[in-house]
């Protein structure tokens, strides 16, 4: 199970707009709503920021992953979006964040959830892959770089 | 006999922001499989978790679908597995914990509680108030000790 079996190019943002945590959340959201996974966008957009209520997913190294097991989702989804300015997240390190991973599954989903967010962390604990995801031109780009570095 | 006579009432017990890390380090100090309870701040029962929950983070997702057939449990991949650091923070009990779950009224008989648990396949379980409050866990050895007391052989 990897990654890339779930992200897609269409669920990649190069260029987010948003500048705190809240907004990147609600943007990334956006982009999954043609998934037809998300059942309540909104209720959704809470569950993540209660999550994040209870502690950060800014794990250091300028990486979020803002994540959610809720019954606002059919099945997992997963979005990535990028920004170059920086999103202030309460990052565990202070730092703001340039990659964001938002993910969401219903509860039945668990054990999915938990693996690929083991998977993802495992990827961006590599400063390599980090600087080649922060470099990519394009969506497709991302997936390509995700997709090499799964191979080990 | 009641479930609140005989069962373990100093219990230890979580809140859902607690991380992995913190949560593997209470795990480490019990000498048996624990059952940690996950409550809100006004001590409702809202979640538990097990030691299965904890492995499900090590083990392959094919092992958990083949789980309950004989011969297919591949249990030592979980050796294989690298888990990285960046998870002792990333998670926390409101990502891992079991939220459905099997508990028991204090008020109900330990008949009623030893059906429970082993129906549910469970070696104990938490034991809440009408208001489902968490007031202590109970586990299949609390019950037999009962038993035992009462014929007075403790």
């Amino acid at each position: 199970m990897k990654v890339s079996d779930y992200l897609k190019a269409k669920f990649c943002l190069m260029d987010l707009k948003a500048v705190n945590k809240e907004d990147a959340v609600k943007e990334l959201a956006k982009c999954l709503s043609s998934s037809g996974k998300l059942l309540k966008e909104d209720k959704f957009v809470n569950d993540v920021l209660e999550r994040e209520s209870l502690g950060s997913t800014g794990i250091g190294n300028n990486i979020g992953i803002p994540h959610a097991r809720t019954d606002a989702v059919k099945g997992f989804v997963i979005a990535f979006g990028k920004s170059t300015e920086g999103i202030e997240f309460k990052a565990l390190d202070g730092e703001k964040v340039n990659l964001v991973f938002l993910m969401g599954a219903d509860p039945a989903e668990l054990n999915l959830y938990l693996r690929i967010l083991a998977e993802l962390s495992k990827l961006l604990m590599n400063a390599t892959f980090r600087k080649e995801l922060i470099a990519a031109k394009s969506e497709a780009d991302v997936i390509t770089t995700i997709k090499r570095f799964e191979k080990g | 006999m009641k479930v609140i006579d005989a069962a373990k009432k100093d219990i230890i017990k979580v809140k859902r922001s607690l991380s992995l890390r913190r949560l593997l380090e209470m795990f480490k100090d019990f000498h048996a499989a624990p059952l940690i309870p996950v409550v809100d701040n006004d001590d409702y029962l809202i979640g538990a978790v097990y030691p299965e929950n904890l492995l499900d983070l090590l083990r392959p997702l094919s092992a958990k679908l083949f789980r309950n057939i004989p011969f297919t449990e591949i249990d030592e991949d979980i050796f294989d597995l690298d888990p990285v650091p960046a998870m002792g923070e990333l998670l926390i009990v409101d990502d891992i914990m079991d939220d459905n779950i099997i508990s028991i009224n204090a008020h109900d008989s330990l008949e009623k509680a030893y059906k429970t648990l082993k129906l549910n396949k469970k070696e104990r379980m938490p034991v809440v108030d009408d208001k489902g409050k968490i007031v202590g866990i109970l586990g299949i050895f609390d019950i037999i000790w009962q038993m035992f007391k009462e014929k007075e052989i403790v």
